[in-house]
């Protein structure tokens, strides 16, 4: 397979992954999965393998936080954001994701120890 | 060339090592709490985390649901939320009001009996350990001891009682991370087992909440700071003009048992600092209750009214439920935490309560043998301080331990407690709630109660608060007590600190249930109570409360006493009245006062505040502004006229309203106690009047400066329903009503009808009630505060009390079945 196409590739079967694992398993699911989809597609550079778990991380979380919303039209994230200074629940989201993603952009770019 | 490979290679695996371990600390960092910020990773996570709490407004028929148990019934709930619950036996019907109520309530009921315990350290922190000590020093945790023994003993309540407990435990054990209340997640921590004493301990925190109250220490304080003369002028046992439940001149026929009285009763106390300043009128507490015999209503039957004005929080403290199981079918207000209904209606009966204030608290100076304080004199007896450990596990700190000194009358709830109180140091004291009693058996028996004599030996079991049951039922009767265990005492005994040395200071005897003030069907045809004084000088038993109230009761036995004819939307009408009896009696003086004052006129300013004053109706409605001037006014008056009863760092009382109110109508204008501390010149109360009213201009000037939406009354007056936990997002705040306290509609800010109940008992009985709340205590749901909006606006609901189970499936949303 053409070398190119594996990122897109490793993103959508992570995204996939993670988007089921999260709403059956533990909050940390994400980081295990991001490491393994760096060795599963053997993500070649650093910084594609930081950049695979970050965008898989963040893309998941946010949007398993929007159909939660859709779903329920509730303002509750809002109040929360609030909470935390912040002024809605999709900027509190888009910092969180955020900050997940750092995590598992980590947890991708440490999968390099497995890594000839 | 293999070198540098071998370099690069060993480069990119300490990296990727690194990168690893970073990421590892961060999920176990995210697993925990950091500060005040909840576990992030378990908090955020858009599916098990906060987000789940977040409930869909629609498609109620998805929270249906069948779960095995060991009891057998089904919870139909309504379009409010209301349960219809069915159930086979009383067994299983408290069960399953013990597992709905936790559905939707379980965080508040472990707050409030961990509130209670002196429990809240445990997963609040360290800021909450002073107000655990407090609890535990005042015996809260004997108290609910002392009614679990006297629970155990009555094995049908006890069954009851471990009824509801199993119920509330079998949601927690169903419950995973996910289904958690919101406030677990966000302070992190998980509900703990229910149990009976948990129970116990919500009946202490009413308790506590209700007759945990008293001013012997700033009346001591007083009448050595004014002598007996203007002490029994402006703090007078009986004042005239009062309005008591029993209408004035009803007799009694019973000999009341008689005590002695002792001498040399009233010991000095040392003035020490008092860190919690004047405890001032607690009348922010209240409540109406009402009962029209069917001769004064239109339909011809027995309307009964009833509106408990108590704290308003979010989640409310009231759960609206109907029981049902053979021999029980009932509908009302429950409160989440104790099985049955406490205030409601069955097809026969309906009751209400209001708070009697009966002064049930009572301190005691004790003289210890010698400096270490560990052994006192009793009458001819020498007897031992009892103590008690007491260990406080502080989340996050030390564990903490405490030692509370108990003599025979009660715990010494300030001795070695540096915080507060030291006047206090050495009083122990003796409160009615800290002796066991029965009061679920009493709140059962009124669920079941057929007629008069069912209502009359139902309330005998309710010792402690002390309240003013209210009854009306289908036969047409009606009829109000103050029931509680109160002590028969001398003549102000109780009222002032009493010599704990001395036994005849001591509680001697109770008075008998059957000599409480009661009355049935009187010639007035109606009955009320209002929290004022219980019955006239004539009756037999010296007593004293702590908070009388003089207003409410007056325009309540006004209005009941003109109209004929009476309508259920006429007792709505009542419940909302707004008018401010004490504007109506002393606003005329405050204005005459002011008209006398040339320095005044001619300012466009004051004309126009006194022009809408003068136009006044005297009714505190929500969109006017001549309540805030009166109110800002009154306040500064008040406050300004016994400046004397304020001195910082001592425990003192000033004269309340009522007789604050006598004061300025009866005594001179030159009354020593008008003058104005801080000034050098000798003012008498005209001055004082003038000097509020320009302070009173300022503070509106002030007011409209910064925004002039705030002067009208509703704005400034700011009705706020809290979160338990003060969180302004999860909270209600300028609240779009009218009244204030002292008004039937007692709406203030902190404070109000936390259930207005209006029943007519005809058959089907028409009932209608409001809370403002909302059936879900979870902040992420639409039923959470829904009630608000329409309880502001004077709205009620109709309660929907099924006749039979098809009707209640017919009318429910979703069912919770349970089944064997």
């Amino acid at each position: 397979m053409n070398r190119k196409g594996i990122f897109p590739l490793a993103l959508l079967t992570g995204i996939v992954a993670c988007y089921i694992a999260q709403v059956y398993l533990p909050w940390w699911i994400f980081s295990v999965l991001c490491f393994a989809i760096a060795i599963l597609w053997k993500l070649p550079s650093p910084k594609q393998r930081f950049r695979a778990g970050f965008i898989i991380t963040f893309v998941t979380w946010l949007l398993l936080f929007l159909r939660r919303k859709m779903e329920t039209q509730s303002h509750l994230d809002d109040e929360i954001a609030h909470l935390f200074h912040l002024p809605s629940g999709i900027v509190l989201y888009l910092v969180v994701s955020a900050i997940m993603g750092i995590a598992g952009g980590l947890a991708s770019l440490g999968a390099g120890i497995l890594m000839k | 060339m293999e070198n540098a490979d071998r370099h690069r290679g060993t480069r990119r695996r300490l990296t990727s090592g690194a990168a690893l371990l970073v990421s590892l600390a961060l999920m176990l960092l995210f697993n925990h709490k950091l500060g005040q910020v909840p576990p992030p990773g378990k908090f955020f996570d858009p599916v098990h985390g906060f987000m789940a709490n977040a409930e869909s407004s629609r498609d109620l028929a998805s929270y249906a649901c069948a779960l095995p148990g060991p009891v057998q019934g089904n919870i139909y709930m309504d379009d409010r939320l209301v349960p219809h619950i069915y159930a086979k036996d009383a067994y299983s019907l408290f069960y399953l009001q013990g597992y709905v109520t936790a559905k939707y309530r379980l965080w508040q009921m472990e707050t409030e009996t961990r509130a209670a315990a002196g429990r809240l350290s445990e997963v609040l922190g360290p800021s909450l350990l002073s107000y655990d000590r407090l609890q535990r020093r005042l015996g809260m945790d004997s108290a609910a001891e002392n009614a679990l023994s006297a629970l155990e003993k009555d094995s049908l309540m006890f069954a009851f009682v471990s009824a509801y407990t199993s119920g509330v435990n079998a949601y927690i054990q169903s419950l995973s991370y996910e289904a958690y209340p919101l406030e677990y997640k966000l302070l992190d921590y998980r509900p703990e087992p229910w149990s009976p004493l948990k129970c116990m301990y919500l009946l202490k925190y009413m308790a506590r909440d209700l007759a945990g109250f008293d001013d012997d220490v700033p009346y001591t304080h007083v009448l050595a700071m004014i002598g007996r003369r203007d002490f029994d002028l402006l703090f007078p046992d009986r004042p005239e003009g009062i309005d008591p439940i029993i209408p004035t001149g009803t007799s009694w026929n019973f000999s009341p048992i008689q005590v002695d009285t002792a001498s040399d009763c009233f010991p000095a106390v040392p003035m020490r600092p008092d860190s919690s300043m004047a405890s001032q009128q607690h009348n922010e507490k209240g409540s109406n209750n009402w009962a029209v015999a069917p001769s004064r209503t239109a339909d011809g039957y027995a309307i009964l009214c009833n509106d408990p004005h108590l704290q308003l929080n979010l989640p409310s403290i009231w759960y609206e439920v109907q029981l049902d199981a053979p021999g029980i079918h009932v509908y009302g207000a429950s409160l989440p935490g104790a099985p049955a209904v406490v205030v409601g209606f069955n097809d026969s009966i309906a009751w209400g309560e209001t708070n009697a204030g009966r002064d049930v608290q009572d301190w005691f100076q004790m003289t210890f043998e010698d400096a270490s304080r560990q052994t006192y004199r009793y009458g001819d007896s020498v007897l031992h301080v009892v103590k008690k450990p007491e260990c406080f596990h502080v989340r996050g700190a030390k564990e903490f331990w405490d030692t509370v000194y108990y003599t025979l009358h009660g715990p010494m709830v300030y001795r070695d407690f540096a915080s507060a109180m030291q006047d206090r140091a050495d009083m122990s004291m003796q409160w009615q709630a800290l002796y066991p009693s029965d009061e679920f058996r009493a709140i059962y028996m009124l669920n079941v109660a057929k007629n008069y004599d069912d209502y009359r030996q139902a309330i005998t079991y309710f010792e402690c608060p002390g309240q003013n049951f209210v009854f009306a039922s289908h036969c047409g009767d009606i009829a109000i007590t103050q029931q509680g265990k109160f002590p028969v005492e001398w003549k102000e005994q109780g009222k002032f600190v009493l010599n704990g040395n001395d036994p005849l200071c001591n509680w001697q005897a109770f008075i008998p249930f059957a000599e409480n003030p009661t009355i049935k069907d009187p010639e007035r045809g109606f009955v009320s109570s209002a929290n004022q004084y219980p019955a006239d000088s004539t009756y037999p038993y010296y007593y004293y409360g702590f908070d009388f109230e003089f207003f409410r009761n007056h325009r309540i036995n006004a209005v009941l006493s003109q109209e004929n004819n009476i309508t259920i939307q006429d007792m709505e009408n009542l419940q909302q009245d707004n008018f401010n009896s004490l504007a109506s009696d002393i606003l005329p003086l405050m204005m005459q006062a002011v008209a006398a004052d040339p320095r005044i006129h001619g300012d466009p300013a004051v004309t126009a505040i006194l022009d809408t004053l003068h136009a006044w109706n005297y009714f505190d409605d929500p969109d006017i502004t001549a309540p805030t001037y009166f109110q800002i006014w009154w306040d500064t008056l008040y406050t300004t006229l016994w400046d004397e009863f304020r001195k910082p760092g001592v425990s003192l009382i000033r004269p309340d309203f009522y007789n604050t109110m006598r004061a300025m109508h009866d005594l001179p204008q030159d009354f020593a106690y008008y003058d104005i501390l801080a000034t050098p010149g000798k003012e008498t109360l005209n001055d004082v009047i003038d000097t509020a009213f320009s302070c009173m201009m300022r503070i509106v000037e002030t007011i409209r400066s910064h925004d002039p939406g705030r002067i009208t009354w509703y704005a400034f007056k700011d009705t706020r329903i809290m979160h338990l936990l003060q969180i302004p997002v999860f909270s209600v705040s300028e609240v779009h009503n009218g009244g204030y306290r002292n008004i039937i509609n007692a709406s203030s800010q902190t404070h109000g009808p936390s259930w207005r109940m209006v029943v007519e008992m005809s058959s089907p009985v028409k009932a209608y009630g409001i809370y403002p709340g909302g059936q879900s205590g979870n902040p992420g749901s639409r039923y959470y505060a829904d009630f608000i909006p329409d309880w502001a606006a004077g709205k009620y609901y109709a309660l929907h009390f099924f006749a039979t189970e098809a009707a209640a499936k017919d009318a429910s949303q979703f069912v919770i079945q349970v089944n064997e």
